[in-house]
């Protein structure tokens, strides 16, 4: 057997060695199976580089071109790792929209003075995956007199783990951010409606119409 | 070279006047005549006597706007049902007619405001004065309003005991069915109620029976009239702060406080831009 044929041979052993060692990144999620991958790469990588080095020290054959294979797979290596880290980063920073709008315990029951509502994050938010949340909540009016949707004061409350946060007031259509990191469990929001004694008699449905995670 | 320097000089004047020439023709924001939507039978709000003289709150209102705002109004009689229509189809510019801002018309008109806040009450004859002590009273009884109004949907929402109702285009024809005997009550804004007391004394409201929202008096304007809404909001808001609200009122209504009815007028309504999708 030539040192060429012999070099192949080991190349190939190694290309099963290496996807047989990645056979365990498939029993993890998706998500933290890439972001593993990701961040082994570069570190290998690196060594390949490394060892490309040792090995035109030690002064191999030139029949088989290691130095050259080592040195093109780092460099594959390294940027499929940058590529994913950089997804990995991307995917865990970027701002999230939640759906809420399904999950208003008052939903289809209007609202008057002092009513409340809780907002809670869907499965795959909970806890929630960044640490605030900004909300923009408006009102309809379910009459055809008043002047209701515009005059309300909403307060909300972030639950962290069951625990009521600090409250934050603002008139409907106004942009509020949530302050909801250290949530171990689970986040929810309540709102509470206010009115001056004068619109007391107001009835309001509650539109969600942003809802944004971000950090 | 000094002719030079001459040319040089009278070509920076031109230029000068013609650039100063060109920003002076921004046009007004009022036309020199605007139509004003009136309300022709509320007295002490907007009433036009037979010798087609108007007066009332809204009518001096009406005129203080056009003089503060360089316009010549002309008053045009509106009924409730139709100042939406005739602000979107340019019938009217504007309507100053106790026009309650209320989230259904914006939707349609904008309504700067409110320059005044009342609640809905009730009239009733005055030798019947004696049954009618609380909103539980109204039972059974036939109700005068003006159709479209807000008054209307709270008469059936808020009042929450069963009433018959009965439409009228104007509230002047709910004032003479109740004098006929036709209806028991008339009801809507206590502030209008107090002006058709003002000349008539065969009527009596009774201060207890209130119901329903707020009612709050805006002047409207056609949806997305960014420009002239801010101003006429400027102008309320001086309306309110320098004094002329209270003389006005007083000169109007003189039996009835001012106090509960005059507006924050740190809280007036922002002015919208665009149209409201929502």
């Amino acid at each position: 057997m030539g040192e060429n044929e012999h070099g192949r041979r080991n190349l190939r052993i190694l290309a099963v060695l290496f996807a047989v060692s990645c056979a365990p990144l498939t029993f993890l999620d998706l998500e933290v199976a890439s972001q593993l991958a990701g961040a082994l790469s570069l570190p290998l990588a690196v060594a390949l580089a490394a060892l490309s080095g040792v090995s035109a020290s030690a002064g191999t054959s030139a029949l088989f071109p290691w130095r050259r294979v080592l040195i093109v797979s780092a460099v594959v290596i390294a940027v499929l790792g940058i590529l994913t880290v950089g997804y990995a980063v991307r995917e865990n920073t970027k701002d999230l929209d939640v759906a809420l709008s399904g999950h208003v315990s008052a939903a289809g029951v209007p609202w008057t003075d002092g009513g409340v509502a809780t907002l809670v994050f869907p499965e795959s938010h909970r806890p929630p995956r960044r640490d605030n949340l900004t909300l923009v909540v408006s009102l309809r009016n379910v009459r055809d007199s008043g002047d209701c949707e515009n005059t309300a004061l909403l307060d909300f409350i972030p639950v962290l783990d069951g625990k009521e946060g600090q409250a934050i007031s603002v008139a409907p259509r106004t942009e509020v951010t949530l302050p909801l990191g250290g949530a171990q469990t689970a986040a929810q929001v309540k709102v509470v409606v206010h009115y001056e004694p004068a619109n007391a008699p107001c009835k309001v449905l509650m539109q969600i119409d942003e809802a944004v995670l971000h950090d | 070279m000094i002719n030079w320097s001459a040319r040089v000089l009278r070509l920076s004047v031109v230029l000068v006047v013609l650039l100063s020439a060109c920003t002076s023709t921004e046009e007004p924001s009022f036309p020199s005549v605007v139509n004003v939507g009136s309300a022709p039978s509320s007295p002490g709000w907007g009433f036009r006597d037979h010798t087609g003289t108007r007066s009332g709150f809204d009518h001096d209102l009406t005129e203080w706007l056009g003089s503060e705002l360089n316009f010549d109004p002309v008053e045009v009689d509106v009924v409730t049902e139709n100042r939406e229509r005739d602000l979107k189809n340019n019938t009217v510019s504007m309507v100053i007619a106790n026009y309650s801002i209320s989230d259904h018309r914006l939707k349609q008109v904008e309504i700067v405001g409110p320059y005044m806040r009342t609640q809905q009450g009730v009239m009733v004859r005055s030798e019947d004065a004696g049954l009618y002590r609380s909103v539980g009273d109204l039972l059974g009884k036939t109700v005068c309003v003006t159709s479209g109004s807000t008054s209307l949907d709270q008469v059936k929402n808020d009042l929450g005991v069963k009433v018959t109702i009965v439409q009228k285009k104007v509230y002047e024809d709910c004032r003479l069915a109740l004098h006929a005997g036709d209806v028991d009550v008339v009801s809507t804004d206590q502030l209008l109620l107090y002006g058709m007391a003002k000349t008539d004394n065969g009527v009596t409201i009774p201060a207890n029976i209130v119901f329903g929202k707020e009612e709050r008096y805006g002047v409207g304007l056609p949806l997305g009239d960014k420009v002239r809404c801010e101003l006429i909001k400027g102008k309320l808001r001086k309306f309110i702060v320098d004094g002329l609200w209270d003389n006005f009122f007083r000169g109007n209504l003189p039996n009835v406080s001012p106090d509960s009815h005059r507006p924050d007028p740190n809280r007036l309504s922002e002015c919208r831009s665009a149209p409201s999708t929502t």
